[in-house]
């Protein structure tokens, strides 16, 4: 599976650190084109595909693709 | 990254609208982003649909929908959603209205609207103050809430928005919050199929302004505990005591029947849900 972060519609919320039962992402150093803090997949292998954090995001950040096993 | 794939339902969205202008973890984005699952879940067709919203934060979802929409009258959107729909009465129109537009500037509107069961979907999201014009004391406002212009404690009772509607009429209510992510994406789904005034209430946080000013944080998750602490859900309603419901509103499906809707001078006989 992927995780796919569009950055610069990031608003720095951090809901989606909050709800990831696997703690996959982290909210980073660097900013946006807005001035945010955006969110990073820092640990993507942990991810179960769950789709929490893409059905949640209030800003449509973020993608998960899963692949069949 | 040129590789990046971006969410799928933003297909559903303006691109050039994007980033909204909601505040970082508001939760009408999030109302927003349910929404389009239960568009994309019935395989609905936005663009076939009226999208409505007065003014407010909330009123602004429907401009980042790729869809004919109307946006700009406070308090009006039930009186522009009725002459939609005694025009062209198969046109599908969902409004979303926030508490400050419906309850309070466009209350009367909401009651006459339930009381005729108008054939719309209006999607209310309750962040419990009026959020854009800086934080001021709503009718949703729960009690002894310090806000901008109720710097001791709101004095007044809060209004239970879902109580009105089923004693003004309406024939689908439902209340839910912006935590429960599956139930709000099957309440809309529900309201959308629904023949009749369907009114889903979704209580969300406000960090900016209710969160600051009443809760002491600006921080998103924090107000989202908040509200799921100061909530209960009916159907595990029996195992609270009536101590712990005190203060506490409930969430769930309240109500749904079937009613005859209004077509202007003639009545149809109501259907099942289609």
């Amino acid at each position: 599976m992927a995780v796919y972060v569009d950055k610069e519609l990031c608003k720095s919320c951090s809901i989606c650190v909050n709800a990831c039962p696997r703690q996959v992402f982290k909210i980073t150093e660097h900013v946006n084109k807005k001035g945010y803090n955006y969110v990073e997949a820092e640990k993507e292998e942990d991810c179960i595909s769950c789709g929490i954090c893409e059905s949640i995001c209030p800003d449509f950040v973020i993608h998960i693709e899963k692949t069949e096993n | 990254m040129a590789d990046i794939k971006i969410n799928p339902r933003r297909k559903y969205l303006r691109p050039e609208k994007l980033p909204h202008f909601f505040c970082s973890g508001c939760g009408c984005g999030q109302v927003l982003n349910y929404y389009t699952q239960a568009l994309e879940e019935l395989d609905m067709d936005p663009e076939k649909m009226v999208h409505i919203g007065g003014v407010g934060c909330t009123a602004r979802i429907p401009v980042y929908i790729k869809t004919d929409m109307l946006h700009g009258v406070h308090g009006r959107t039930l009186a522009w959603a009725t002459g939609i729909k005694m025009m062209k009465p198969d046109l599908p129109v969902v409004i979303f209205a926030g508490d400050g537009d419906l309850v309070s500037i466009g209350g009367n509107h909401m009651i006459q609207a339930a009381r005729r069961n108008l054939d719309v979907t209006v999607v209310m999201v309750d962040n419990m103050n009026f959020a854009m014009t800086g934080g001021q004391v709503a009718p949703t406002t729960p009690e002894e809430s310090v806000t901008m212009t109720t710097p001791y404690g709101s004095a007044e009772p809060r209004f239970d928005t879902c109580r009105l509607a089923i004693a003004a009429g309406a024939t689908h209510v439902e209340r839910w919050t912006t935590a429960d992510r599956v139930q709000c994406k099957d309440a809309m789904k529900r309201a959308l199929q629904h023949k009749g005034f369907s009114l889903i209430e979704i209580v969300s946080q406000c960090p900016t302004h209710y969160g600051r000013y009443a809760l002491g944080t600006g921080d998103p998750q924090k107000v989202i505990d908040w509200i799921k602490d100061h909530t209960y859900k009916l159907t595990t309603a029996d195992s609270i005591s009536e101590e712990e419901k005190s203060g506490k509103l409930p969430c769930g499906e309240f109500y749904r029947v079937s009613r005859p809707i209004y077509q202007g001078t003639t009545v149809m006989s109501g259907k099942e849900d289609k």
